[in-house]
């Protein structure tokens, strides 16, 4: 998914700095590949995976009001969060947003294109509707910038390493999760494969 | 700076093109300044308020 994202945005934005080559079946190919990955990671989620620990709770809220307090100096605890923190949450709900309403828009304006299955026909819509299309496409596109580069940063800072090895691996040690997590509102079995036990974190055995 | 890219049709009609691509420099600049705001506040504020925090309440 994240090759095909930044697949699309240099097939998409190279040539508008001026940087000329044939970027239209790159791009509608590039296109096509993140539409099934979105397609396989709603069906994964949905199915097997638990969609509501991705859901806003108003527990996620009083957390983030904590912790906003305690940035600010004030002494108060700060609950540790379920599988995930509400800003994970709402860049999640942020970039699944922007993926989508680029995808919705590209494969509508696939019609516009020549491909192996049929023939372009630019008269599909409306000129006014097409424009719109046009301008959702590209406003999401531009948005997806801000948040694929703020996604970057938070996966390089030194404090978050365990986080992108977790999103690459798909594990987090055991003693992550009882640091970092709070077991009553992420339950784990003892084989859970999202939580590995290691010897160095203090936890149970794999 | 516009916001929208427009053209004039055959028709003398104004037809809507797409977002306006000036636009760009705002998004990035936007996300540099998420950034740099971030990394200054976990360099510089995060570390002096957990300095106060770790000292004992007074009284």
């Amino acid at each position: 998914m994240a090759a095909s994202v930044l697949a699309l945005l240099a097939t998409g934005f190279l040539p508008i700095l001026g940087v000329r080559f044939a970027w239209v079946t790159m791009h509608w190919i590039a296109g096509l590949v993140l539409s099934a990955a979105v397609l396989f990671h709603i069906v994964r989620a949905l199915i097997w995976l638990e969609p509501s620990s991705m859901m806003v709770w108003p527990s996620d809220l009083r957390g983030a009001w904590r912790a906003t307090l305690r940035a600010l100096g004030r002494r108060t605890e700060v609950p540790r969060p379920g599988k995930y923190l509400l800003l994970q949450k709402l860049y999640h709900h942020a970039i699944a947003l922007v993926l989508l309403a680029t995808i919705a828009t590209g494969l509508v304006m696939m019609v516009k294109v020549d491909t192996p299955f049929w023939s372009r026909d630019p008269y599909w819509l409306s000129d006014s509707t097409w424009g719109v299309i046009y301008v959702l496409h590209g406003l999401a596109a531009l948005v997806s910038i801000t948040l694929i580069m703020l996604h970057v940063y938070f996966a390089f800072r030194p404090e978050k390493l365990w986080l992108t090895r977790s999103m690459v691996l798909g594990w987090i040690t055991r003693g992550e999760y009882a640091e970092q997590h709070d077991p009553a509102r992420w339950q784990v079995a003892d084989r859970e494969p999202a939580v590995r036990g290691r010897a160095e974190s203090g936890g149970l055995g794999d | 700076m516009e916001l929208l890219r427009t053209d004039v049709s055959p028709w003398g009609q104004e037809v809507l093109l797409g977002i306006s691509w000036d636009l760009l420099p705002v998004f990035v600049g936007a996300g540099a300044l998420l950034i740099v705001v971030h990394a200054l506040y976990k360099a510089f504020w995060e570390p002096a308020v957990r300095h106060r925090l770790d000292r004992p309440p007074r009284g």
